[in-house]
């Protein structure tokens, strides 16, 4: 799975990024980098993680997201994490995985809605 | 990456062998006709452990084996590696230990998502960690294709 | 006189040679009749016109008769042979009236004057002259009555078994189990597949060119040997199910041999998958997840809840929210009087990953006990929003999707009187 894949979009003043399905440890440290780049450039208030393609939340993944939500928190922004899988969902819970601050939606719609973006 | 069959040995070398694992355990698990939960409870288990594989000790494998008992059948998964070992295994399976800096759940995640966890280290030789699932199967069938 | 005296000197000589000669053949003679009539078998001399040449004593501790009575009678050796065997006695004696016929054995029966019968295993062959003429048939024959008697008795429990195997009205083979070669099969499976004793079982049953990979000889007659082990099959040829009793048994030719009776439970399988299916509706019934509102899930559980179904009910739980796309779901356990710490945090699992999807969820109904158990757990129920009553959860969540419940008796059209 080429870093490539990782796109970071902007819909007004909110990013918006489309996790890939497979996405291995690379491709999800990359994440973060771009992630952190896009909120300087354009100054944005809040970041989307479009989840639903993905399949399998370990670990690691978590604990990127986790820090990138920090890290946007500390630069003036919210996270939402949207569309989790119910199988995701449920082995995250029992895995133990806590997502603390970090918000969650549905889907993209509603965590927009939740950003304030509408 | 080309389709691979469903293989019964993975070598973890590097990260990407990571999701060679998670792959190849999904097929498996899949092929077995494991519901899409169990799977995914599968998968992730195995790609913890073999995270701790590759983090710790850098090289090992993965050894899987399909069998029956009676009308139950079993996906068994042996995560094996010559690293430092776990010096304390008590303390290794409370939830929220860390070792490596991270969330440290590897181990108690993956004895909550599996049926059975098998723990057996030296330290200094080497580890492995066997997880079990099993699931109730009502027909006995050959498990050729 | 001189030849008078030399031909009676011959005739002392030759006398005196006679004698020891004779006294040597005497010798011989009470030599060879030693051996001959003290042998322990039963042993007779046919000279090659029939005639009973000699008989050894020892037919007297067999048959009850002695030589004496032999030599007088020469139809008593046919006669003593038990009735079902003298066919078989007497073309064996035909056949070896000549020189060249081989060395035989056969085996038959004799009746003692008493009436009782033994069994006579009798070897016989031809004797020669050292000019090689043909001096008759020597025969041999012990009694084997105890020895018979055994693998009869052996022969006749089987016989006794394999029509009792006949009566069962369930599948019963026998196949060797390195040939895989079917030995014996009961009247069901000729019904079922035919006479097939001879060919493979693999073949004959399960219609596969090796054997199966299921195979349980290597259990019957490895570590489980003696054992009987119990099993269950689908039969995919016939499409029924079977419970099998798989045992190594020993066959009187001596070999252990596979033994397997397959009991067909086809109605008990179906049976079970019924009840198994109509178990899931139940568990399905009484754990519902409704969509009570647009975009409202609500999950009243009713009943005893344990770790299985609470699992179930949480896949199905997450599902409905996604599909109803509902922004906030209540989980209500008035109708649950208690649970085990498992079933607890199965549920809390449940509304934790509920509450991963961006669902807002409430928890309506929690009773004493099932209060007692969350906290004693120490559960994280931080987040975790509660109502005591359902009516209260609903309130909670119609206000949550911007909706409230408005008493329509307080807007009656003017001129109503409000009684």
């Amino acid at each position: 799975m080429s870093a490539d894949s990782i796109s970071v979009n902007r819909i007004r003043e909110v990013l918006l990024v489309t996790v890939p399905p497979e996405p291995d440890d690379e491709t999800i440290t990359m994440l973060q980098e771009k992630v952190l780049a896009a909120m300087e450039r354009h100054n944005a208030r809040g970041l989307v993680l479009d989840i639903s393609t993905v399949d399998t939340l370990d670990s690691f993944f978590a604990r990127t997201i986790i820090e990138t939500g920090q890290m946007v928190k500390l630069m003036g922004g919210r996270t939402v994490i949207a569309g989790m899988r119910t199988g995701v969902a449920i082995t995250a819970t029992q895995l133990g995985l806590v997502f603390g601050h970090l918000l969650t939606a549905l889907d993209v719609d509603r965590a927009l809605d939740l950003l304030g973006e509408s | 990456m080309p389709e691979s069959t469903a293989e019964t040995h993975v070598d973890i070398n590097s990260e990407s062998d990571i999701v060679k694992v998670r792959k190849t355990v999904r097929d498996l698990a899949a092929a077995q006709g494991f519901g899409p939960t169990d799977v995914t409870r599968i998968v992730t288990a195995a790609s913890e452990l073999a995270r701790n594989v590759f983090r710790f000790a850098g090289t090992g494998f993965l050894q899987m084996k399909q069998y029956e008992e009676g009308p139950r059948r079993c996906l068994e998964l042996l995560f094996e590696d010559q690293g430092p070992g776990i010096a304390d295994i008590e303390q290794a399976m409370e939830p929220g230990f860390t070792s490596g800096g991270g969330l440290g759940l590897g181990l108690p995640g993956a004895k909550r998502l599996m049926d059975e966890l098998e723990l057996d280290s030296v330290p200094g030789r080497g580890t492995r960690v066997t997880v079990r699932k099993w699931m109730n199967s009502s027909q006995k069938k050959g498990l050729a294709a | 006189m001189q030849d008078e005296q030399k031909s009676r000197a011959e005739l002392v000589a030759d006398l005196s040679s006679l004698r020891s000669r004779v006294e040597g053949l005497e010798s011989s003679e009470r030599f060879f009749r030693l051996i001959a009539d003290f042998t322990y078998d039963w042993e007779w001399w046919l000279a090659p016109e029939g005639r009973l040449e000699y008989m050894s004593p020892s037919c007297e501790r067999i048959t009850g008769y002695s030589a004496d009575a032999f030599r007088a009678d020469p139809d008593l050796l046919n006669r003593i042979i038990h009735p079902d065997d003298r066919a078989r006695f007497d073309s064996h004696v035909r056949e070896n009236e000549q020189a060249d016929a081989p060395a035989l054995e056969m085996e038959y029966r004799i009746i003692r004057p008493d009436g009782e019968t033994r069994s006579i295993t009798h070897w016989c062959h031809s004797v020669f002259g050292e000019d090689g003429s043909w001096l008759g048939r020597r025969a041999s024959n012990r009694d084997d009555t105890s020895g018979r008697a055994a693998s009869d008795a052996l022969r006749r429990q089987y016989k006794q078994l394999l029509s009792i195997f006949d009566n069962i009205d369930e599948v019963v083979y026998i196949c060797d189990p390195d040939t895989h070669d079917v030995i014996y099969v009961n009247q069901k499976v000729k019904s079922l597949f035919g006479d097939i004793v001879g060919q493979k079982c693999h073949k004959a049953l399960q219609n596969l060119d090796a054997p199966c990979p299921f195979c349980t000889n290597r259990i019957i007659f490895g570590e489980r040997m003696g054992e009987a082990y119990t099993w269950e099959f689908h039969n995919e040829n016939v499409d029924h199910w079977y419970r099998c009793i798989d045992k190594a048994i020993p066959w009187p030719d001596g070999r252990m041999v596979r033994y397997e009776m397959a009991i067909d439970v086809t109605d008990q399988k179906r049976a079970e998958q019924t009840v198994a299916r109509q178990a899931a509706e139940i568990m399905e019934l009484s754990t519902p997840v409704i969509q009570v509102w647009e975009g409202i899930v609500a999950a009243p559980l009713i009943g005893t809840l344990d770790s299985e179904r609470t699992q179930q009910f949480m896949e199905r739980f997450l599902e409905a929210i996604v599909e109803a796309k509902a922004p906030v779901a209540m989980v209500d356990i008035t109708g649950v009087p208690t649970v085990d710490t498992q079933t607890a945090q199965h549920l809390i699992d449940a509304i934790t990953s509920a509450r991963l999807l961006g669902t807002r969820v409430i928890l309506t109904g929690v009773r004493p006990a099932i209060a007692q158990t969350l906290v004693h757990l120490g559960i994280d129920l931080q987040g975790i929003e509660t109502r005591s009553s359902m009516a209260a959860g609903l309130a909670l969540a119609l206000d949550r999707v911007g909706l409230k419940v408005v008493d329509k008796s307080q807007h009656e059209p003017e001129g109503a009187h409000v009684g």
